[in-house]
């Protein structure tokens, strides 16, 4: 079992087994560290985190897809070490792309505190992503799919429990499901590839109509 | 059979040549210059075009502007400024020099 982190790459979050996330750090940390004198490092980091984002697949967006080590890493290959331009000549020697990984392993780990400290604070940082209803991929509505996403565990698991919580509760715990899925907005369909099954589309279509005939009868 | 270590550095030196001329004839997003360098020798990464990019940007020969893009957030595009312009036609010619200059040496012999 292999914990799962949130990573924000230039404002969207992708979910990272931990591994991938600490390489991601390490090469995010050694971009800092080989910049650190260029004036313009942080658009530069910026760009580089835009670039990873659009090779991760955007599955990866919710929890139950996650991006693994094995899938970064051909990912920062490809986007190749970081050189500065302005300070070329002396950069040269020691970045051949061969060695840079453990070059990169060694300075994450013994590298000045102070320079991890301000990498921490402005690169991948945790976000909670926020706590919505997403159709793709649900068997329902959606609400196991937003909460497997919110809290960052696999969706089978929050599917397993909601049925356990429904027989020792003697089915309460369908009220709760029913509770978030006319109380949680749905998320923005925009993560590519997963099709909506039949009954989500229904479902989403049928709260979606309450909630309108429900805001008119207030109004 | 010529070592690539005595060419890496030649093409290191022209590769902003190339960077330059690629936005030349419209403003491109940073994966079309690499997908165009990537059909030539000159095949570049990101961790390399970034870095100069941002570099002749500060030098005020390339300039961009965001474009909404399909697929997620807004995208730089790059083009010449004027004075990019006046480099770039610069170094053509003396690319040409450099070509004739490196000709006429041959034929000495």
């Amino acid at each position: 079992m292999k914990p799962v982190v949130t990573a924000s790459l230039n404002q969207q979050a992708y979910f990272f087994e931990q591994d991938a996330f600490m390489r991601l750090e390490d090469y995010l940390h050694d971009a800092n560290r080989v910049l650190a004198h260029n004036p313009d490092r942080e658009e530069i980091l910026r760009d580089l985190e835009q670039a990873i984002a659009e090779r991760c697949p955007a599955r990866a967006r919710t929890a139950s897809a996650v991006i693994t080590l094995a899938e970064l890493e051909p990912i920062l290959t490809e986007m190749g070490p970081v050189t500065d331009p302005s300070s070329a000549q002396s950069q040269e020697h020691s970045r051949e792309p061969g060695k840079d990984s453990a070059d990169a392993e060694h300075t994450t780990h013994t590298g000045p505190a102070d320079t991890a400290h301000t990498h921490r604070q402005h690169r991948a940082e945790y976000v909670r992503p926020p706590l919505e209803q997403i159709s793709e991929g649900a068997l329902l509505s959606g609400v196991c799919m937003g909460l497997s996403r919110y809290f960052g565990i696999e969706v089978s698991l929050i599917r397993i429990a909601m049925v356990v919580l429904t027989l020792i509760s003697a089915g309460l715990a369908i009220g709760l499901y029913l509770f978030l899925m006319f109380l949680l907005p749905y998320a923005p369909v925009d993560l590519d590839g997963t099709p909506i099954r039949r009954w989500p589309r229904k479902i989403r279509g049928w709260v979606e109509r309450a909630r309108a005939r429900l805001s008119g009868a207030l109004r | 059979m010529l070592s690539d270590n005595k060419l890496a550095p030649l093409r290191k030196g022209l590769l902003e040549f190339l960077v330059l001329k690629i936005c030349s004839a419209r403003s491109v997003y940073s994966a079309d210059i690499l997908r165009r360098l990537a059909e030539t020798e000159f095949a570049t990464q990101e961790g390399t075009l970034y870095p100069l990019l941002s570099r002749l940007r500060r030098e005020g020969l390339l300039a961009y502007e965001w474009q909404e893009s399909d697929t997620g957030p807004p995208r730089k595009y790059y083009q010449l400024t004027d004075s990019g312009r006046e480099q770039v036609s610069a170094l053509d010619h003396y690319w040409d020099r450099l070509n004739h200059t490196i000709a006429n040496l041959g034929h000495c012999e």
